[in-house]
């Protein structure tokens, strides 16, 4: 395959298929919920499940935001299983478990053991979704410390695709250089702003496709699609 | 304005930095159209201001900015069981300065 082809929405869905987990660092503005709609749209296909682990009603923020741009979000969003971690709204969408502790060990624990009972040999492939793990370390900073960890750990020995979606500007740089020690691949979404105007850029900061690490693309969506201008180094 | 408005609105001002830079005149720019307020509109009708946030930034980025909004009040005023929204944290606040 020639990497040097490669679309920015293809780039992140090649390198998640070639390493995981693939941590999509987020700021605010970013339309990381846009960002991700597209990721999956391509994805989706190539799993027979898709797992979505959901702390805080992450999950409902963002099929509600999807769904309210694109009239097929919700379907696009639509999981095979969602486990719940402290939902409040996301119960009435009859997630397929729901855990509400904030120990790390416990939350692991119920996991792990759903998707045990769930016949992890039975040769489909799956594509994990983790949302919401900035909410929950918002609430439980010490916590996060030991979830992040615990979470690569236990979704890296599925041998599965696993996406993260996370605002590490809204931790300390201890907590960052945690998430990198454990992220294969990390696509960083930040958001600049001149005169009031708002660009997107999309900075590939570690990927299996070296040419393409640490470039940038500004990008633009609409209800359209994305849009990517490749940015001066 | 207020004495509970103006902690507010420096600690939303803070967080804001913090985690979105450069998008607090954005998003101050956003509440004067669409509320003709500045951030005081957090204090004085948080329902509307996470409303205007949502409208700008999304659901999920606007409970993020809410939590660490919350989290840096209790902080602040050394709560010992955080609010769970905004609306709840404004209510303790305006208790707090008899307001």
């Amino acid at each position: 395959m020639n990497s040097m082809a490669k679309d920015p929405i293809s780039l992140m869905m090649d390198a998640s298929l070639r390493m995981s987990p693939t941590f999509l660092n987020y700021q605010i503005g970013s339309e990381i919920e846009l960002i991700l709609y597209h990721l999956l749209k391509r994805l989706k296909g190539l799993y027979d499940e898709v797992f979505v682990i959901s702390f805080h009603d992450a999950y409902h923020f963002f099929v509600s935001y999807v769904s309210s741009v694109y009239p097929d979000g919700r379907e696009v969003f639509r999981p095979s299983y969602l486990i719940s971690v402290n939902p409040f709204l996301e119960e009435v969408m009859n997630p397929t478990m729901v855990i509400k502790v904030k120990d790390p060990e416990i939350i692991m624990g119920r996991i792990q053991s759903k998707l045990l009972s769930l016949n992890p040999d039975n040769g489909k492939k799956k594509l994990f979704l983790v949302l919401g793990l900035d909410l929950y370390g918002i609430r439980y900073r010490d916590e996060l410390i030991q979830m992040i960890p615990m979470i690569s750990r236990m979704l890296a020995r599925e041998r599965s695709n696993v996406l993260m979606a996370f605002n590490v500007r809204a931790f300390p740089e201890t907590v960052s250089e945690i998430i990198d020690s454990f992220a294969l691949n990390i696509f960083r979404f930040a958001v600049e702003v001149k005169k009031k105007a708002i660009r997107r850029k999309l900075t590939v900061i570690r990927s299996p496709f070296i040419e393409y690490n640490l470039r940038s693309w500004y990008y633009t969506i609409t209800k359209e699609g994305i849009t990517f201008e490749l940015a001066e180094r | 304005m207020a004495k509970g408005s103006e902690v507010l609105v420096r600690v939303i001002s803070g967080s804001l930095n913090d985690v979105a830079p450069g998008l607090k005149d954005v998003l101050e720019a956003h509440l004067r159209v669409t509320l003709h307020r500045g951030l005081e509109i957090a204090y004085e009708d948080p329902k509307a201001f996470k409303g205007a946030v949502e409208k700008l930034f999304g659901e999920y980025s606007a409970r993020l900015l809410e939590l660490i909004i919350l989290q840096r009040l209790k902080a602040q005023f050394g709560w010992l069981d955080g609010p769970s929204t905004l609306e709840e944290a404004v209510e303790r606040v305006r208790r707090i300065y008899g307001e």
